[in-house]
């Protein structure tokens, strides 16, 4: 009967975050998901940085104004750790919705007042966190506050339908990126998206993309964005006529869901709040891949071969370990010769431990 | 006043070759690339396999058909050497229109009754060859003919508006050849399709947008896409019978150029299934724009994670060791009591390059000859 191969439902979360409010954000969160597990998807796909917002207001202020710095400075209060709290609800959700659920958060390393990364979170059916992917490269006003992640983040992970995988934005339409995930085996990829960009309507953006990644990878895409609400425009202290911008429609949303063969099998969806919903039958990429694999039989190891590096350099490392100051040489003999000869070391520590540690370290 | 960037008027010309017909072909592209010179167009953009004709027929018989072989056998005693006779009259044309034409045939290999190449020629606007492309990697039913070219005929070509490339069909979408040919700055990128698509999956004309918008996301270049289209006279000599003739008869089987600006828009097209010229103005300025947001080849990649190793080598089939006039058996590498020069030739000639090897035994003495030059001839 040879191999058989799933039918997945699956998910794009399209939604406003609760602005800047990690906790509002993640009960939302929670809540969708466990709507979407009910109405049986299996893998669920939400926004970029739906915890607990997008910097968007660098598409609005200048990097260096006073209220850029004020909600830089909100967004990391609710930034969140992995794990955490934040973390453990949406575990918790993704059990009881049995999917494995792909979110985008703003992440803050623990026990730290800066740096942030623009990551999304995978997390299994059994509510466990599988990984997460911090974002490689910030676009245009994120660099004022994200991040750029390393290799050791980048990559599919195995789920029980097969390899799955997930960028972020811009990340989408990297060519090597797309190939190192078809290279990987990626069947499912999910895309998370801001809810907007600037002054380019976002659905044409991820309608190209995600019919491309599809093309090129002949994985099925899961192109989830966010949406503008008015508890947003009204942090965001816009003049009228950005206000304006922000309300065309077309300007937010447009999530779609695409199948190996470029076709778009579910949405756009317009500006509204929704859940996309779309049965991907994971035996259409073999069909696909007859015609074109680009990992495969359809392209040029002797020509093209992409090197891919998973480690992550470190800022900071300790050579050594603290060493006392030496010894007088009177001193030190004396030592030697009460523990015996050859026992620097001991002589060392022995010298810079109080007295109390002494008697323990014997 | 800073740095200038031109506006280039571009073409795509959507046609049917006059198939299986080298000579007719090659009338028919250099009729048209006066034309669209004569508009103002600066570079010229031809479909796949144009002369004589993209291996159609493998969408409809068997491979190993009396029919596919016959017309298999057509398409080579059909194909162009490079330089020949129709590489000659397409430069005078390219010289008439003063425009870059890059042009689809079908390639074979001076001299041989076998093995043909999926190639893009390119010309410049002063008539001269500036080189070839041969598709690496033959899309199925053109694996019964063509075979995939090597890293030496990959590449950007240099012209007078700056770094431009070509790719032919299912190319345009391999994320690596995308990612190389960003990296060398094209601003201006040629896609040339063939005149229809498989009976069983989508139309062509759907792959030919997603692809055309993908590749310019990706590279911030212009695109021209160039699509074949079908002919009656094609459609009698496929012999295809009632079901094939309906097929390609349907509009929405063939054609599909279009123009694709670096931000993804679509600026002229998508034709329909007819003959005729698609033109646009490419302001390359508009890259500058779209990368101060992505460059994929420099700021917004992470080349301390990604590194992509190319070979511009091309294998060499055959080569010849020794000479006839070697003194003696048993010497165990003759090429090195070659003279100099000559044994310098030797180890840089081409893949297949069985002429310019001979030619070494005519070469003057040792140090008066530019092994460089010899390879050219």
């Amino acid at each position: 009967m040879g191999d058989t191969y799933p039918v997945v439902k699956v998910a794009a979360v399209q939604a406003a975050s609760v602005f800047l409010d990690r906790e509002g954000s993640t009960e939302k969160a929670c809540r969708l998901i466990r709507e979407a597990g009910g109405n049986g998807a299996r893998v669920i796909a939400f926004p970029e940085s739906f915890i607990p917002a997008h910097p968007v207001w660098y598409h609005h202020h200048p990097a260096t104004s006073a209220i850029a710095n004020r909600l830089a400075v909100e967004l990391f209060k609710n930034s969140i750790e992995i794990p955490g709290p934040e973390t453990a609800a949406l575990c918790a959700a993704a059990r009881e919705a049995n999917a494995y659920v792909v979110i985008g958060v703003c992440e803050k390393i623990p026990q730290t007042l800066g740096t942030m990364f623009n990551t999304q979170l995978y997390i299994g059916a059994d509510g466990a966190i599988i990984r997460k992917h911090q974002k490689i490269m910030p676009t245009g006003g994120e660099r004022l506050v994200h991040m750029g992640g390393f290799g050791d983040t980048f990559g599919a992970f195995p789920t029980e339908f097969g390899p799955m995988s997930g960028l972020i934005c811009g990340e989408n339409s990297n060519p090597l990126a797309v190939f190192a995930l078809t290279a990987e085996g990626t069947r499912i990829h999910t895309m998370s998206w801001p809810c907007y960009l600037g002054r380019a309507p976002l659905g044409n953006r991820v309608a190209v993309d995600s019919q491309a990644f599809a093309q090129m990878s002949k994985a099925f895409v899961v192109s989830a964005c966010g949406v503008i609400d008015q508890g947003m425009i009204d942090r965001l202290e816009l003049d009228a006529g950005e206000k304006k911008l922000l309300g065309e429609p077309g300007r937010c949303g447009g999530s779609v869901i695409v199948a190996p063969n470029s076709r778009i099998i579910a949405g756009p969806l317009g500006a509204e709040e929704g859940i996309l919903y779309a049965e991907c039958d994971i035996e259409t990429g073999i069909q696909m891949k007859l015609r074109h694999d680009f990992a495969g039989h359809y392209n040029r190891p002797d020509i093209f071969q992409l090197h891919v590096n998973n480690a992550r350099p470190r800022i900071y490392d300790i050579h050594g370990t603290r060493q006392p100051e030496t010894l007088p040489d009177a001193q030190r003999v004396a030592l030697e010769s009460h523990l015996g000869p050859g026992k620097h070391d001991e002589a060392d520590q022995a010298c810079v431990l109080p007295s109390k540690m002494k008697k323990l370290a014997q | 006043m800073g740095d200038q960037y031109s506006v280039v008027k571009v073409a795509a010309v959507q046609a049917a070759s006059v198939f299986l017909d080298r000579e007719g072909s090659t009338e028919k592209a250099c009729r048209l690339i006066r034309e669209a010179g004569k508009n103002g167009a600066r570079i010229i953009a031809f479909p796949e396999g144009f002369i004589p004709t993209h291996p159609v027929w493998y969408h409809h018989h068997v491979a190993t058909s009396a029919i596919a072989n016959k017309l298999a056998v057509e398409l080579f005693k059909n194909s162009v050497e490079i330089p020949g006779p129709e590489i000659e009259a397409l430069c005078a044309a390219a010289r008439d229109a003063n425009a870059y034409v890059v042009m689809g045939v079908c390639e074979k290999l001076p001299q041989t009754l076998g093995t043909m190449f999926n190639s893009q020629v390119w010309i410049g606007p002063d008539g001269t060859l500036l080189g070839k492309h041969q598709k690496i990697m033959p899309t199925v039913g053109e694996r019964l003919v063509h075979t995939g070219g090597f890293g030496d005929t990959f590449g950007a070509f240099q012209t007078e508006f700056g770094p431009a490339s070509g790719l032919i069909c299912g190319e345009n979408s391999n994320p690596l050849a995308v990612f190389a040919l960003t990296a060398e700055g094209t601003r201006l990128h040629v896609m040339s399709w063939p005149n229809h698509f498989p009976t069983s999956g989508d139309p062509m004309r759907n792959r030919v947008a997603v692809d055309s918008q993908a590749f310019a996301q990706m590279s911030k270049a212009w695109v021209i896409s160039a699509c074949g289209t079908v002919d009656e006279d094609m459609i009698r000599k496929l012999e295809v019978g009632p079901e094939g003739e309906k097929f390609l008869r349907n509009p929405d089987c063939c054609g599909g150029s279009v123009i694709v600006a670096p931000n993804s828009r679509v600026v002229a097209g998508p034709m329909g299934a007819e003959e005729g010229i698609l033109y646009a103005e490419c302001n390359l300025e508009v890259g500058i724009n779209m990368k101060l947001r992505h460059d994929f080849a420099g700021h917004y990649n992470r080349p301390d994670i990604f590194q992509l190793h190319i070979n511009r080598s091309a294998p060499r089939i055959y080569t010849v060791y020794g000479s006839n006039e070697a003194p003696a058996l048993g010497t165990p590498d003759a090429v090195s009591q070659l003279p100099g020069a000559a044994s310098r030739a030797l180890e840089g000639s081409a893949h297949g390059s069985l002429i310019g090897e001979r030619s070494v035994e005519k070469l003057p003495e040792a140090g008066t000859a530019d092994p460089q030059q010899v390879k050219r001839k």
